[in-house]
């Protein structure tokens, strides 16, 4: 089953080329898109919309959609154009969801893979530390380091960084103790590779595919998470539009004008579905059996 | 279809069974036009390597391909149903006549003991299960029943056992409770798929004798899968072989093993290992694989230089710590591997045999430096290795290469075969730029018999002795002088274990290699090794040439792992008595040391355990 090569066409054209390819592929397609215009907008949005979201047009508050009113997605309740705010707001929620995601991601997969690999004391004591942080409410534990240091969208990620790696930690320490007792890690140490270099030749590459699941859900939890506090006036300054911001405006007026919400929350969604469905990919492509197991 | 009859000697009859998974252009025959006859009171067997598709056949028979996504596109399997009343086809049958066959009138052993009893309900609750489905018994009454079976497959103590949970019970107790459950409403046929292939060979031989004795009482008919010859031939009365999805002879088992007519039934009969047949001779001898022409003599001629050791144990002892209580305190210790001596010198093969548990991988990974030792010397050419510093004792790494047992799980599945197999090297500084690592790879490859062009394939590419194949390669990347075989054939098909052991062979005639064989398998030792250590409980009890060690065996538990090897002589049924007792484990409480052997020397060479074999005379024989 192994040693035939699949006979290829001479001269392939660039689309039979296409199609051949990984990339022809639903979830590529779908997430690529949709990623893809959410970044181009948010990269563009002084461009495209310079005003910045945040003109008041108090006469026009709560426009609602879908009208020759030169604001397709309708107005908030200050007569803001909540499309123009949508794409401004992009740049903190998504600025916010993935700079935490990532470094999270970091941190905890380090310390997960020295944890796991090594044991012992410090795998104990990393992870003890790790279930009383996980006890640790975020909300207070949010209030209570912003009421000291003041808001503001950096110190949001330091702190959803913070209190965010122990989730990769914990599971990349899970895979991690299966792996180092896999025959090829034992066969690794038994020709004398540095244990530093199995963690991060060997073990790690393996131990891939559900941390991207756990990324790409996280970044969606993240804009969310960062629109509760923001609710909470945590977060970025009122002034600055964003969607967690918007959804919270919103609340107020959902039986009336329900386009303040649900616009933002349709960007939110379309967001994580285009990461969830990239993150998939990723995952499929990164396992070189080519299925999931 | 024609409708046809059993004849009165049958019990099942399959015809033209084929059997397909997939669909459309990804359509895969598992099972092509297969007939076979399962007659009344007795055994068929189905041999084949794996993939052959014997196990999907016995599925089939059960009704069970619906869950594995696989249809039966032609052919009828007549059933004489006592249950339905009449002779059934039960490729007709709809699910809920189905389900009043299975477990009833046709019941299954699986391979795997430790997976196929749930883990969370009790023995007796799982047995108790089967009868009140099927025969309706009250609880109380099903429990009656379950303790009589229990005692039919001789567990000791049934009693207690109904009460137990799976993981109370070793593999081989589970075995039995297995059997007891397919048997307990005494089914007309019983599927056995490899019911003994993960087991040791001396609860093997239990297994089968209590699989025999029940069959004559209960006059039950036995289908039994099994890539094993030995046992194939201690059990069954005919013979199905099939290859590649395909039937390729049957008959009787005299008939197909004994005198067989197809090429392909002599290349699997050529290529098991049987045991006894290198008496009087004193060197390893390669496989006969037929197709391919060999100097039998060549490998073997080198003659052994037995006055420098190229590594010396000395009183080596490993034991794992067991932790418990509330203060997380070593309560017990599992003394895997207690005052171990022993020497290998350059160019021999030692094998060292012993059952699970009983240490002789934690010899081998306390040699290869993955485990401490807690006491001993380890000399390499006369170097104490546990005294050097940190930094000369990986350098001595490179001098022994570990091969591990699981072809599959030995090769990181993310990298190409090419970077895996020069690893070992660039680790120690054998090769230092990319083209010299290429040309290694390439030259490794084609030491074992691969085309080096594979170098950029991925491990799941190859089959499981081309995997095993590149492992030895990787241990041969750094030219060590040692290579440590942990079980390294035992997962491979017969035809394929006997190329792997030929090519281990010409690898230590070419290159001098000296090798620490660890296996069960006393058939493949006798053909490989120049000496045999037995090891019991942690303990080595007898050593000596392999000549000495097989022809005259002194320690009661080396005649029983002798003794228990299925012999491939059709016909003959085995007298052995079967084993009686547990093997007693190797944990002990922390206080509670072990009696050290005392090894007493038979003659020249050959030494053995005289007092721990009186001990254990009463538990062994």
């Amino acid at each position: 089953m192994t040693d035939q090569t699949q006979p290829r066409p001479q001269s392939p054209s660039i689309a039979t080329r296409f199609l051949n390819s990984r990339y022809a592929n639903f979830e590529f397609m779908a997430g690529a898109i949709l990623t893809g215009t959410l970044v181009v907008l948010v990269a563009l949005s002084g461009v495209i919309f310079p005003d910045g979201g945040s003109k008041i047009d108090l006469l026009a508050r709560l426009t609602g959609p879908f009208q020759a009113s030169g604001h397709p997605l309708g107005t908030d309740a200050l007569g803001r154009d909540i499309l123009e705010r949508i794409v401004h707001g992009g740049r903190v929620s998504l600025l916010v969801g993935v700079l935490s995601a990532l470094g999270a991601v970091v941190i905890g997969t380090i310390i997960g893979l020295f944890a796991g690999y090594y044991r012992g004391f410090l795998d104990t004591f990393i992870m003890r530390f790790a279930d009383i942080q996980l006890a640790l409410p975020f909300i207070l534990l949010a209030i209570t380091v912003i009421a000291i240091v003041g808001p503001g969208t950096d110190r949001i990620i330091v702190l959803m960084i913070i209190s965010q790696w122990v989730q990769y930690a914990r599971l990349v320490r899970g895979s991690v103790l299966s792996l180092r007792e896999r025959e090829f890690v034992q066969a690794a140490r038994s020709y004398g590779l540095h244990n530093v270099k199995i963690i991060f030749s060997h073990i790690l590459p393996n131990a891939m595919g559900p941390l991207i699941i756990l990324l790409t859900l996280n970044v969606a939890n993240n804009i969310l998470l960062e629109s509760s506090l923001t609710f909470l006036g945590l977060g970025a300054d009122p002034q600055t539009p964003s969607w967690g911001g918007m959804l919270s405006e919103g609340r107020s007026y959902i039986q009336t004008a329900w386009w303040v919400t649900v616009f933002p929350g349709v960007a939110i969604m379309l967001t994580v579905l285009g990461l969830n469905l990239l993150g998939d990919w990723l995952r499929d492509e990164l396992d070189p059996l080519g299925q999931t197991r | 279809m024609s409708i046809s009859t059993l004849k009165d000697s049958d019990l099942l009859s399959v015809r033209d069974l084929t059997i397909e998974f997939g669909y459309g252009d990804f359509t895969v025959r598992a099972v092509d036009n297969v007939s076979f006859d399962l007659q009344r009171n007795k055994t068929l067997a189905i041999v084949g390597e794996s993939g052959s598709g014997k196990s999907i056949s016995s599925l089939a028979i059960l009704g069970l391909l619906k869950h594995l996504h696989g249809r039966i596109t032609k052919g009828s399997m007549l059933f004489d149903s006592e249950v339905l009343g009449r002779q059934v086809d039960l490729t007709q049958l709809s699910e809920r006549e189905l389900r009043r066959i299975r477990g009833n009138e046709i019941a299954m052993i699986f391979q795997e003991p430790m997976t196929s009893l749930n883990p969370v309900f009790t023995i007796g609750s799982q047995m108790g299960e089967t009868l009140a489905l099927h025969q309706g018994l009250s609880q109380s009454a099903a429990r009656k029943k379950a303790l009589e079976f229990l005692e039919l497959v001789r567990l000791p103590n049934a009693k207690r056992m109904l009460g137990n949970y799976p993981h109370q019970l070793s593999g081989g107790m589970r075995q039995r409770v297995m059997i007891a459950m397919a048997l307990c409403c005494q089914p007309k046929i019983l599927i056995a798929d490899e019911p003994t292939t993960a087991l040791d060979v001396t609860i093997q031989a239990q297994i089968l004798h209590i699989i025999r004795d029940l069959q004559a009482e209960m006059g039950t008919s036995v289908v039994f899968i099994s890539h094993d010859m030995g046992v194939v031939s201690e059990m069954a009365d005919d013979v199905l072989v099939m290859k590649a999805s395909k039937s390729v002879e049957t008959g009787t088992v005299k008939q197909v093993l004994g005198s067989p007519t197809e090429p392909y039934t002599q290349a699997l009969l050529a290529a098991v290992p049987r045991i006894g047949s290198m008496t009087g001779t004193t060197a390893p001898q390669l496989f006969d694989i037929p197709g391919q022409t060999q100097s039998n003599d060549t490998v073997a001629a080198t003659a052994i230089d037995y006055s420098k050791p190229v590594l010396e144990l000395e009183n080596l002892t490993t034991r794992y710590d067991v932790r418990g209580g509330l203060l997380n305190r070593v309560t017990h210790r599992v003394h895997a591997a207690e005052n171990v001596s022993l020497s290998i010198y350059p160019g021999e093969t030692l094998a060292l045999v012993g059952e699970s548990g009983s240490g002789k991988s934690t010899v081998g990974k306390t040699i290869q430096q993955l485990v401490d030792p807690v006491s001993g010397a380890m000399r390499y050419h006369g170097k104490d290795i546990f005294s050097l510093p940190a930094a000369e004792r990986k350098a001595f790494r490179k001098q022994t290469q570990y091969v591990f047992q699981d072809p599959y799980g030995s090769m990181n599945p993310r990298k190409t075969v090419g970077e895996s197999l020069i690893e070992p090297a660039w680790v120690h500084g054998l090769v230092s730029t990319k083209q010299e690592a290429k040309d290694k790879v390439a030259d490794l490859l084609v030491k074992v018999g691969l085309p080096a062009e594979h170098a950029n394939r991925f491990p799941h590419q190859f089959s499981g002795g081309q995997r095993q194949r590149l492992c030895i390669a990787r241990a041969l990347a750094c030219d060590p002088s040692l290579i440590i075989a942990d079980e390294a054939v035992s997962a491979l098909d017969v035809s394929v274990q006997a190329q792997v052991v030929n090519l281990l062979m010409k690898l230590q005639a070419d290159q001098g290699l000296s090798y620490l064989f660890i296996t069960h398998d006393m058939a493949v030792v006798e053909r490989i090794s120049h000496r045999v250590a037995v090891m019991y409980l942690g303990q080595i009890v007898e050593i000596g040439s392999r000549q000495q060690i097989f022809e005259n065996p002194q320690h009661p538990y080396t005649k029983r792992l002798l003794s228990a090897v299925p012999v491939l002589n059709p016909g003959h049924r085995p007298t052995r008595p079967p084993l009686e007792g547990e093997i007693p484990s190797a944990m002990r409480a922390v206080g509670n040391e072990p009696n050290l052997v005392d090894l007493q020397r038979v003659e020249e060479g050959h030494f053995f355990a005289a007092q721990s074999a009186e001990e254990h005379q009463a538990v062994l024989l």
